[in-house]
């Protein structure tokens, strides 16, 4: 079929996919090691932990799946690295069904045990939570009647942290940490524990989704980290450099030829000839 | 309608949707221990019931996949009927090695890491494809709008490319100002009408003006 189109822009998807994986390839096999400029949203998240005390419970939803690990995992890493620098306590839930099955991956990283940090005492995994958002409520309200097992099924009567967050939970909890893709989950935890009880809330949603917690941002959400690049910033920030920074420099490469290519297509539209439909 | 029919399917879901949610209502603004334990129960049932009906979910999956397998064979749809089988065996894989050796075991990971994580990030991560292809074909400056949401885009995008920003510090500022100048504003905005609605909605569900979720009934 003939096409009126400037050849800039027919230029096929395969060579155009194959200069963003090139490009992305090449960055990571030589990386730029660009400085990383940190937002005022992810200082706002560090100030927020940095506020914390020893002994602070961190109520951290670990919501991601593995579409998104790549986003969320380098966040999810930093935060626990930073929340254990400061002697904050975490308790780890997840929203998405396939979260706890990524925890093995990310927790690799940490080591929490070899850095002195005892689970059931220090840190705890309760696993999946169905529900939505009248979970995220009676979490908030009793996280031990919710909760009698752990995620490995072992019951938390023997664990000091849970007995911690026994009714009402909401006064025991210094600060929620949500990571989600989705906009309910985030905004439902807003709602909970920030509106409701006035707990301090960080949040790591996807860069799509940024939007949709802006406006809650700096009153009810302290903190919101702008995805992998809010990650990156936050390794930065925090001193603690880790797997978003790699990240950092592949959304460069891969960003700049999609610009590229916008402004190609753009060229193309106002170089063919005009008339016709 | 019979009378007692209405009672079942009307009257009663009608009186316990009113009766929870003003119990659940009131637990926000009153801060009274029966109340708030009340409520942590009901809250706590309806975990119980999302994860019931997850496990209903997958035998109506059970179900319609069967019957679509049976249709298809008759009809000699061979593929259709190898996605179904692979769909009930992928089904049945799961639920037999978690819930019979365990969500911790080796091989739960295994076919968790290998299966699952693999095709799901790599699904994901073709978007990306889709999202740069459409970004490239579809944005055009055909009239003084368009190029002015192009130009925003434009701002936005390298506003988020570390490179950018690393390069001109200026587009992060530019980038807070259409955060926090135009996004914020306009979004708080909407989200303040869209809690109203919710709100009227609300009210309307427990004085049974909203009828919706009880499905078609007779009247």
């Amino acid at each position: 079929m003939a096409t009126d189109k400037h050849f800039l822009e027919r230029i096929p998807n395969g060579i155009y996919f194959l200069l963003i994986i090139g490009a992305m390839s090449y960055i990571t096999l030589y990386p730029l090691g660009l400085p990383i400029p940190v937002t005022e949203m992810t200082r706002a998240t560090y100030r927020a932990v940095e506020a914390l005390g020893e002994g602070d419970i961190m109520l951290v939803d670990q919501g991601y799946g593995a579409g998104t690990i790549a986003s969320h995992e380098p966040g999810f890493v930093v935060m626990f690295k930073h929340a254990m620098r400061k002697g904050v306590k975490l308790v780890i839930l997840s929203t998405s069904v396939e979260g706890p099955l990524l925890l093995d991956s990310a927790l690799a990283k940490i080591n929490p045990e070899a850095r002195g940090y005892v689970y059931g005492t220090d840190w705890l995994h309760v696993g999946y939570v169905a529900g939505g958002e009248p979970a995220y409520a009676a979490i908030l309200q009793d996280f031990y009647s919710t909760f009698t097992v752990d995620y490995a099924g072992t019951p938390l009567s023997g664990m000091p942290l849970a007995h911690e967050l026994q009714a009402p939970t909401y006064e025991k909890i210094a600060m929620v940490y949500v990571q989600s893709a989705g906009g309910d989950v985030c905004q439902g935890w807003i709602r909970q524990s920030a509106v409701r009880y006035d707990i301090p809330m960080i949040q790591q949603p996807l860069e799509m989704m940024v939007p949709t917690i802006l406006p809650y941002f700096p009153i009810n959400c302290q903190g919101i980290l702008n995805g992998g690049i809010g990650a990156a910033e936050y390794e930065s920030v925090s001193g603690l450099p880790g797997e978003a920074v790699k990240l950092s420099d592949m959304l460069s490469m891969g960003g700049l030829v999609c610009l590229i290519f916008l402004i190609l297509g753009n060229i193309g539209f106002y170089l063919k000839p005009k008339g016709g439909n | 309608m019979s009378s007692s029919r209405r009672m079942y399917q009307r009257q009663i879901p009608l009186a316990i949707t009113f009766i929870v949610g003003m119990i659940v209502s009131f637990d926000w603004f009153v801060k009274w221990e029966p109340l708030q334990t009340l409520t942590t129960t009901l809250m706590n049932f309806q975990i119980v019931m999302v994860a019931f009906m997850m496990g209903f979910a997958g035998v109506n999956l059970v179900y319609l996949h069967t019957k679509r397998i049976q249709r298809n064979m008759s009809d000699n749809k061979l593929f259709d009927v190898l996605l179904s089988a692979i769909l009930l065996a992928c089904l049945f894989i799961w639920i037999i090695v978690g819930v019979g050796i365990g969500q911790q075991s080796d091989l739960y990971k295994w076919l968790f890491n290998t299966f699952n994580q693999s095709l799901s990030a790599t699904a994901y991560a073709a978007t990306l494809f889709y999202l740069a292809s459409s970004t490239y074909r579809v944005l055009r400056i055909r009239s003084a709008e368009t190029g002015l949401l192009l130009l925003v885009g434009f701002i936005t995008i390298c506003a988020n490319i570390p490179l950018f920003k690393a390069w001109f510090p200026i587009l992060g500022t530019i980038l807070v100002w259409i955060s926090d100048g135009l996004v914020k504003y306009s979004y708080r905005a909407i989200t303040i009408g869209v809690g109203l609605g919710g709100i009227l909605m609300g009210v309307r569900t427990l004085l049974a003006m909203e009828t919706g979720y009880l499905g078609a009934t007779e009247e």
